[in-house]
């Protein structure tokens, strides 16, 4: 695999993780809005249903993404981190990555669990 | 002499910059959140500060504000000091800096409780968030003064690849935390608007 897509990888692995979690919240965020809104409530929408699928859809993401970062660090296991860049940054990130897409793992699970057993249209 | 060749050229950033940026980013998400939490606060609150707390003073936390970012200016020439490869001026310019960011915590820390005397953190939502921004930050100056502390004791063994990077990284630290300082006292004071 060439260092230009390795890189590609890196990157993906490092980033898409926050970003699927963000997008996962804002949305569910806008679809419990829409749900619980007076102007929204005849739309019948099941913020259950919004939220698993987003849940689903955003661990997929991240699972894909610690998958390319895990790739990387397997095919620079000749580099150390310490290495000159670019190769060694790119081993570095992927390990980064792999540690981030951990805990975002646990994030967006968190987030879509609590959304589906929490009540969503309360007073506040 | 530092003893140690400094490369002059090489492709892209250390990796110990990109630990940094990585730290910084998560960092800032952190303080985001915060100030966020302080904003969402505020505009349920109908007065604000709350339950009889006074406004925050004004002059002596930007004075000290002006302190702190000054450092950036140390830190700046250290990191290029060390790219060049002039120890004395590196360490020198550290010493600088870390003299000045211990007599700002040093001070900070006193303000803090000082304040905590006349209101603590249990007493409202405002209470809790202003602690809570005011005591991150001083935390995120506190690790900046170890940060140097350790640095200089590296460098009194000369420098190494490994410690020139390290100066950058910690440059890079101290700029961001001044940022994320002028944030977080601007979000503070913003109660007197």
């Amino acid at each position: 695999m060439s260092l230009r897509r390795l890189e590609i990888l890196q990157w993906v692995g490092l980033l898409l993780g926050a970003l699927v979690w963000t997008g996962q919240h804002v949305v569910g965020y806008g679809v419990t809005e829409a749900a619980c809104s007076p102007g929204g409530t005849h739309w019948g929408i099941r913020t259950d249903t919004w939220e698993a699928v987003l849940m689903a859809a955003a661990a997929g993401c991240v699972l894909a993404a610690g998958l390319a970062a895990v790739t990387v660090v397997v095919r620079t296991r000749e580099e150390s981190y310490e290495s000159p860049p670019p190769t060694g940054r790119v081993r570095f990130l992927a390990i980064a990555a792999i540690t981030a897409n951990l805990i975002f793992l646990v994030i967006i699970l968190l987030d879509g669990l609590g959304s589906i057993f929490n009540v969503a249209c309360r007073q506040g | 002499m530092s003893g140690y060749s400094v490369p002059q050229s090489q492709v892209g950033r250390p990796t110990a910059w990109w630990g940094m940026t990585i730290l910084i980013a998560s960092e800032a998400t952190l303080f985001g959140t915060f100030i966020g939490t302080y904003y969402y606060l505020r505009f349920k609150t109908p007065t604000w500060p709350p339950g009889g707390i006074p406004e925050p003073k004004l002059v002596v936390p930007l004075v000290m504000l002006a302190v702190l970012v000054s450092t950036t200016v140390p830190m700046r020439l250290a990191a290029t000091a060390a790219r060049t490869g002039r120890l004395a001026a590196t360490r020198l310019l550290i010493a600088v800096a870390l003299v000045v960011q211990s007599g700002y915590f040093a001070y900070e820390v006193h303000d803090f409780s000082d304040q905590l005397h006349r209101f603590d953190i249990t007493r409202n939502a405002y209470s809790s968030i202003y602690y809570t921004l005011l005591g991150a930050d001083h935390a995120h100056v506190l690790l900046g003064v170890l940060f140097n502390l350790w640095l200089l004791g590296k460098l009194a063994r000369g420098f190494t690849r490994y410690r020139i990077h390290a100066v950058q990284a910690i440059a890079w630290y101290w700029l961001a935390v001044n940022v994320l300082t002028i944030a977080v006292i601007g979000t503070l004071l913003s109660a007197r608007a």
